[in-house]
């Protein structure tokens, strides 16, 4: 079989004309740590848009998994999307009006497979999700609501929710770019440390170079991307 | 789904004040809708109740509506009078059980004067079949005693014993008063909420007694001769309508055909529930015009939603952004925020009702005794529940709109929320 996510001929228009994202190939095996970096609007946040299935390309394809994300429909997408993609943003990850334990177990609600594979592992999704964040160094936190995080806090708890259930991948779009360095390497450890563990891919973004030393692989999307980006 | 409805009311709960907002202006309009139903109910309830237990209403011929109206409403007047003796012979046919002769024609500071007998007091019913009850004193015994309706003794402030002189005619402002013969009242109704309240009921013999010397509607002293009042017969000549029960309604339509070929002089008789129905049909345009308008009013309660909704929905693309990136499909945004406007709406209702039936129990007793206006306060009617159904599914489409708008944002922003 062949890599895990595999582009090919990519390309993607916001306006016609002005093409954004031209990739003529890429390939992340199973297990890989890659952390894309690049110049801002080059097009990187849209790229992993693209390989979470939200946007589709406009020529070309994106085959996750063994499954050739533009053959779907747009629900099938959303269905794979749930069950085999965690997502980690910048910032404002949480409900605001959800406990801590409330958001971490969201996946669970809307992927039956998540579920399955958070119950195999732990006996309930719960139980999964006070262990994901106790070994995240939430333990203490998980009743509280989450406006009582500090910022770190807060990602943290995004971070234990995109881990739970064991999806294929992890998609994190800057997670750290509003942590002090401090914050950074000690987020960015634990949760290579949760996506080895588990099996996970994970697909890093940061403009912060200092991190790469975390990851197996370091693309730069300026170099890989003919379209060349506005930035 | 159950999630669903969970992430719907943490969400609310979330921004309980305006959804407090948007509960209480849906509450006040639901509240306004029934209110006016409620008010419209009762007002044909307590209008089609104006008579009861009479089965035919007989005067000169004109129109049925016509006929109700001054008989029953005292609005407007007769064109002709029934003969005394037709009347005497059409209330001896052995199919009529009892009657009641009305002699209207003048009237007290704009309330009309009703001659009549004693049978008015005994056999004459309203609402449910209730019969009319003394708040004070006793039915008219004397010459010139008179009973008071209800209102007529509250507005004008007449107490038993007090001194009312009748005018000739019927405006308010007659001039001409049968000063010489003034009455003393001698009881008092209590309310029924029907033009009784509004009337001062005097003997028939009376109503002669004050004409005397009247001729031709002119007030000439002496002309009736100097005979003292109570030795003439004052039996009256003729009277403006009369009202019949029979033994058996199966006898109605008969009595009816008889008295409409009555050879005499021409005569009608119509069922007071038919001219009521007639009635009205025709003033039931001013009431669709009230519902309405309140119609109008639950209309913009829905699009005080629509707007907080929609302009509160920037400030939540962030959380459908994040719903959509733990899995959540379009579809089930749009459900989130359908529920939300259905349960809003549904709120909104309960609070509306609670509201109402609040004031109702405070009102009622105030309505009634006041104006004779008889809500009940019964459940919601069919009709209302139509229309409370109505207001709800209205109001659950509405989410519609802004659950449009967050579906389009949800496929477009992705994992990052631009504004
Ligand atoms: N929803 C959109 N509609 C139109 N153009 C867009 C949209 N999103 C992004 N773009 C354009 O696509 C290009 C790439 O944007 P993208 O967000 O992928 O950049 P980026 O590499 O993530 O930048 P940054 O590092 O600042 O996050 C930019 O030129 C941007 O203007
Ligand atoms: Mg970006």
């Amino acid at each position: 079989m062949s890599s895990l996510i595999e582009l090919q001929q990519l390309k993607f228009y916001w306006r016609p004309d002005t093409p954004v994202l031209d990739i003529d190939q890429l390939q992340i095996e199973a297990g890989e740590k890659l952390f894309l970096h690049g110049p801002s609007g080059c097009g990187k946040s849209t790229l992993l848009n693209l390989m979470a299935g939200i946007h589709q390309p406009v020529t070309g394809r994106i085959v996750v998994d063994g499954c050739d994300l533009s053959e779907l429909s747009a629900a099938a997408r959303d269905r794979f999307r749930a069950d085999h993609i965690g997502l980690i943003f910048q910032q404002f990850n949480l409900l605001p009006y959800l406990s801590v334990q409330e958001n971490v177990l969201l996946p669970c609600h809307f992927s039956a497979l998540r579920r399955e594979q958070a119950c195999l592992h732990y006996g309930t999704a719960e139980a999964a999700a006070s262990a994901l964040l106790a070994s995240l160094g939430l333990a203490a936190l998980i009743d509280k609501p989450v406006t009582d995080l500090s910022i770190g806090q807060q990602q943290r708890v995004a971070a234990a929710r995109a881990l739970i259930g064991n999806p294929r991948i992890i998609i994190a779009d800057e997670p750290t770019s509003s942590l002090d360095s401090d914050n950074r390497a000690g987020f960015i450890k634990l949760l290579i440390e949760e996506c080895d563990q588990h099996g996970i891919t994970l697909l890093f973004v940061s403009h912060d170079r200092a991190l790469t030393k975390h990851f197996t692989r370091v693309v730069d999307l300026q170099q890989l991307n003919r379209a060349g980006g506005r930035g | 789904m159950k999630l669903i409805l969970n992430l719907v009311y943490k969400s609310l709960l979330n921004r309980r004040m305006t959804a407090l907002m948007i509960i209480c202006s849906i509450a006040v309009s639901v509240a306004l809708l029934l209110g006016v139903e409620k008010v419209r109910h009762g007002a044909k309830q307590s209008f089609s109740s104006t008579i009861a237990g009479t089965d035919l209403i007989v005067g000169a011929r004109s129109g049925s509506v016509q006929l109700l109206l001054y008989s029953v409403f005292r609005i407007g007047n007769a064109t002709n009078n029934v003969s005394w003796e037709s009347y005497q012979d059409i209330a001896s046919n052995s199919k009529v059980a009892w009657s009641i002769p009305f002699s209207l024609g003048d009237s007290h500071r704009g309330y009309r004067v009703l001659g009549t007998t004693d049978a008015y007091f005994q056999h004459y019913r309203y609402g449910k079949k209730r019969p009319l009850t003394f708040s004070q004193g006793v039915p008219f015994k004397q010459l010139h005693d008179v009973v008071l309706g209800a209102e007529v003794a509250k507005k004008l402030n007449y107490q038993l014993g007090d001194q009312v002189v009748i005018a000739h005619g019927v405006g308010s402002t007659s001039f001409s008063k049968h000063k010489d013969q003034p009455f003393t009242v001698s009881g008092i109704l209590a309310a029924t909420g029907t033009p009784v309240d509004r009337t001062l009921h005097v003997s028939l013999q009376a109503i002669e007694a004050i004409h005397v010397d009247w001729q031709s509607g002119a007030y000439i002293p002496g002309s009736g001769g100097t005979m003292p009042l109570e030795e003439r017969d004052l039996q009256p000549h003729q009277i403006t309508a009369f009202l019949l029960g029979l033994k058996s309604k199966i006898a109605t339509f008969q009595l009816q055909r008889y008295i409409s070929n009555y050879r005499a002089e021409p005569l009608q008789a119509v069922l007071p529930g038919v001219a009521l129905q007639e009635l009205w049909g025709m003033i039931g345009i001013a009431e669709n015009a009230l519902l309405l308008i309140s119609g109008f009013v639950v209309l913009s309660g829905l699009f005080t939603m629509l707007t907080v909704l929609l302009t509160g929905l920037n400030e939540r693309r962030r959380e459908l952004a994040i719903l959509r990136s733990v899995g959540c499909r379009p579809l089930q945004i749009v459900m989130l925020l359908v529920i939300e406007t259905g349960l809003l709406t549904l709120l909104g209702i309960a609070l509306g009702m609670l509201l109402l039936y609040s004031g109702l129990a405070l009102g009622l007793p105030l309505l009634e005794q006041w104006y004779g206006l008889q809500l009940s306060l019964s459940l919601p009617e069919l009709a209302e529940l139509k229309l409370l159904l109505l207001v709800l599914v209205a109001g659950t489409l509405t989410g519609l709109i802004p659950g449009y708008r967050a579906y389009r944002y949800s496929l477009a922003d992705g994992m990052t929320v631009r504004i």
